[in-house]
């Protein structure tokens, strides 16, 4: 299938009339089989999925521009009245003016302040910093640099779009792949390095969790108030779900040879090892697959013409700049955890499997819900479910690489009531996603897992740990 | 409407043969409600062109309720029985099956007069009422034993109801359901549905697991756990029937249209029916609780094969007849919604319920339950929703459950806890 794009010209042919039933078989042009099943939803891979919502944001930003030096000139500009607005390319109508090109100045302003709430917890940036030197107390530096990292991971998602537009769809595709889990990679990098070897594998786990339970969950709750019922795409689903299997499955290997809960055994640091370059093996033939291979299943955007805002040096200096600060707050973070965990009472485990993710995954949990509440399932679930297939296959086998090359000891051996955990919860989700429709009942189901997963876990005792 | 006409039906129905006349012969109904289809069975006429027999005064379909049920009825013989083996010296095992095979007909009558009260209220009532009493039954006798302080009874009836819902009763709908026609389809969104919540209860019974050394029913975190645990599963049961009742009703509601079926009996007569049954169910059930001590010892079968296969038998005889007599019929999304509608509903009222209950009067009910019942659990839920993925059944996939189950029971079979 073409595109979806298809829909703007008859709107634009019908004066943008709301009326029109937009039926997806007009605009199918495969032919024959349209792609193999019939459904009129997009097979949404992970990245195509990023890369849709960096349009739409483009769009929005697009619009607001404009609306923006339309209503310089004293003219009303209608603001977006609904998703529809997102839709209309630059054959915008002619009363407009055409389109400044920001400059660098504006642009980074836009990327750095431009996000609403979000872009005031940059606020507490320098707080965090005199919490730090000024010895504040773990708990105050921990959660000031907890709010500090949050719109870190949205302006990094924003250099990083710019800079894959200033390639093609493939090096732009294995950029974003490579930096779409930029910020739970630091963490963990960071954590490892400090041998806090629980936290790692907790933030990962709950990186995890938290995209497949609570952000799925949302997404199909609040689209389900709004529209009834709505439909995704089986075949990516499916094919998500059977690589986070092959996750569990990795998980569940070196589980026999550990006593307990044992970090230091030889040969489970060798089988998790091993099982890490498999991981990694399947994740390059993944991305072969949906960049290579199989590109052409997927949505083609041929008619997008790059808009960047900036130019490549920046954007690449841009995301430098933001990663390197990225790795100093989350050393910072990691270093309170700690004094936090005793300040506090909370458990080591449960600070990474709920608390941590929640920096890298706000911003991604907004957007993805934000989607699916304008029935764009396919895309809110791609944002869901190819991160976490990203975090399982990609940067929990590089946490293992990372730790062998600096000789510390980190393995894929969870204790084995998290392993329970990760499996059930495949389960679960794979049987809500069994049916390809959904409803607000699996979303609030998801959600409820999520939070009983995280009862769980706030009583977890791992002796020593 | 006493209609002797085929009544036009989905393309489901090809073919009818003329054998029953009664108002409800086509009506699909909401899952969990129960269908008199004792009305249907049992006043059968022997020929075509019969009208049958329409109770109408009070005492008439009272009498119908109680004894227009055959076989099942006759068990009612047994009760004076019962009470006698109770008060006499006669052995365990007696006051045992005689209390047991007393309240299988008083399961059918409850569930009529609770189908009768419904009949009074609309829809959405009438569906509230058959979910919070359509399983009364496992209710009252885990409440029952609960009181009693037999928790391994308690865990093993409500694990046992959802075994036999879920392998035993499902398993049959497909296999005589598949036996008569070659393929039935069913709808996927209720199944799926139903199949997710499972799965989220199953993550409610792993949940005080590790917290446990082996089986530790008395850890203050267990408790708490498993307490938390059952708020969660009741909020989750409140949305499921807002989500039933309420949002999505479409999809649940029969496709053909009028239910004209109207109670038969005011509305007092069935909440007092509902209050006396309930009231011999509960004096019979406390018997067969008190009784499982001296059955244990004096048979040899194992407290957890009394509670999780044999104690089930009781709630759900007649459920099992019904569903199956209904997917033989072709109507196989009510027979699934009897069957599935039934675990859910075990799974996310009854015991969290328990739990709850036991909080209230200080009995240290949780959901630990022994690490092999739980890993059996959630292989069940995976079977079952392997089978339930693919839209239409056969009888192979019905022999397939029902094996699982029998294949369960060999396991519980041979089970022991220590000290328990």
């Amino acid at each position: 299938m073409s595109s979806n794009w298809q829909p703007i010209d008859s709107y634009q042919q019908n004066n943008g009339t709301p009326d029109r039933v937009v039926t997806f078989s007009e605009s199918s042009d495969k032919g024959d089989d349209a792609g193999v099943d019939s459904s009129p939803h997009d097979k949404m891979n992970f990245f195509q999925a990023v890369k849709k919502v960096q349009k739409l944001r483009r769009l929005e930003r697009q619009q607001t521009r404009h609306t923006k030096s339309a209503r310089k000139d004293g003219e009303h500009a209608p603001l977006i009245q609904d998703s529809r607005d997102l839709f209309r390319g630059t054959e915008k109508d002619d009363t407009s003016k055409p389109m400044e090109q920001p400059t660098v100045l504006e642009a980074l302003i836009e990327i750095v302040l431009g996000k609403g709430v979000i872009s005031w917890c940059l606020a507490c940036a320098p707080l965090a910093l005199v919490s730090v030197y000024f010895h504040w107390g773990a708990t105050w530096v921990f959660w000031l640099n907890f709010m500090t990292l949050i719109p870190f991971a949205s302006i990094l998602g924003d250099f990083t779009e710019e800079l894959a537009l200033h390639t093609n769809e493939t090096i732009g595709g294995l950029i974003n792949a490579s930096f779409g889990n930029a910020v739970e990679v630091v963490v963990a990098i960071n954590a490892l390095l400090a041998g806090e070897i629980r936290v790692v594998q907790g933030s990962l786990l709950g990186s995890i969790f938290s995209n497949l339970l609570l952000v799925l969950g949302c997404c199909f709750f609040f689209g389900g108030l709004k529209h009834k019922e709505q439909k995704f795409n089986a075949t990516s689903a499916t094919a998500n779900m059977g690589l986070l299997a092959l996750s569990s499955i990795a998980l569940a290997l070196p589980t026999p040879f550990a006593q307990y809960y044992n970090l230091h055994d030889s040969e489970v640091l060798l089988i998790s090892r091993l099982a890490a370059i498999f991981l990694l093996f399947m994740y390059a033939q993944l991305l072969v697959f949906q960049l290579h291979t199989h590109a052409d299943i997927f949505e083609n955007d041929g008619d997008d013409a790059p808009f960047t805002r900036i130019s490549m040096p920046v954007a690449l200096a841009g995301l430098l700049t933001t990663t390197l600060l990225v790795a100093f707050f989350s050393d910072f973070l990691v270093e309170s955890i700690d004094g936090f965990t005793e300040a506090s009472g909370i458990s080591r485990t449960f600070v990474g499997i709920i608390l941590l993710p929640i920096v890298g995954n706000a911003v991604e949990h907004v957007t993805a819900v934000t989607v699916a509440m304008k029935d764009k399932m396919d895309l809110a679930m791609g944002i869901a479910l190819g991160s976490s297939t990203q975090i399982s296959l990609l940067v929990v086998p590089l946490t293992v690489l990372v730790g062998w090359i600096v000789g510390v000891d980190m393995t894929l051996n969870f204790p084995h009531f998290e392993i329970i955990m990760y499996v059930l919860s495949i389960l679960t989700v794979s049987i809500v996603l069994s049916n390809p429709t959904c409803n607000w009942l699996e979303g609030s189901l998801l959600i409820t897992t999520y939070f009983m997963i995280a009862v769980g876990f706030w009583f977890e005792k791992i002796k020593n740990y | 409407m006493s209609d002797l006409q085929p009544i036009a039906t989905s393309s489901r129905q090809p073919a009818r043969r003329l054998v029953s006349v009664g108002p409800e012969d086509d009506v699909e109904r909401a899952p969990g409600e129960r269908m008199s289809f004792f009305h249907v069975d049992y006043t059968e006429p022997e020929t075509i062109g019969d009208l049958s027999y329409e109770p109408t005064t009070v005492s008439q379909v009272l009498r119908e309720i109680v004894l227009g049920k055959g076989p099942i009825s006759w068990c009612l013989a047994c009760a004076p029985f019962a009470l006698l083996s109770f008060y006499s010296q006669i052995g365990a095992t007696w006051v045992f099956w005689l209390n047991f095979i007393t309240m299988i007909p008083l399961a059918s009558i409850l569930g009529d007069f609770t189908e009768e009260l419904a009949l009074h209220t609309n829809d959405t009532i009438g569906g509230l009422i058959n979910a919070s009493f359509g399983n009364a039954v496992e209710v009252v006798v885990a409440i029952n034993a609960l009181l009693a302080g037999e928790i391994r009874v308690v865990q093993g009836s409500l694990l046992g109801s959802i075994f036999s819902n879920l392998l035993l009763v499902l398993g049959s709908c497909f296999f005589f359901g598949g036996l008569r026609h070659q393929e039935q389809s069913f709808n996927a969104t209720a199944a799926s549905a139903n199949m997710g919540l499972l799965a989220l209860s199953s993550i409610a019974l792993v949940l005080p697991t590790p917290f446990a050394e082996y089986y530790e029913l008395h850890d203050e975190q267990v408790l708490m756990v498993s307490r938390l645990a059952a708020v969660f599963l009741l909020c989750m049961y409140a949305q499921l029937l807002v989500f039933q009742l309420h949002t999505h009703t479409n999809i649940f509601q029969n496709e053909e249209g009028e239910d004209e079926q109207s109670a038969r009996v005011s509305m007092t007569v069935a909440v007092f029916g509902l209050l006396v049954t309930t009231l011999l169910v509960a004096l019979f059930s406390n018997f067969l609780v008190d009784s499982i001590d001296g059955f244990t010892e004096a048979s040899g079968i194992s407290r957890t094969f009394v509670g999780i296969v044999l104690i089930p038998i009781v709630g759900n005889a007649v459920e099992h007849i019904t569903a199956v007599t209904v997917a033989m019929k072709n109507k196989m999304d009510l027979a699934m919604g009897i069957a599935l509608g039934s675990s859910t509903q075990i799974s996310l009222l009854v015991v969290p319920l328990t739990v709850i209950v036991g909080w209230v009067v200080g009995v240290d009910m949780t959901l630990n339950f022994p690490h092999f019942e739980i890993a059996l659990y959630i292989l069940s839920i995976f079977t079952v929703s392997i089978v339930l993925s693919n839209p239409t059944c056969n009888w192979l996939e019905g022999s397939l459950l029902i094996t699982t189950y029998v294949m369960l029971a060999v396991g519980f079979w041979y089970e022991k806890i220590e000290n328990y």
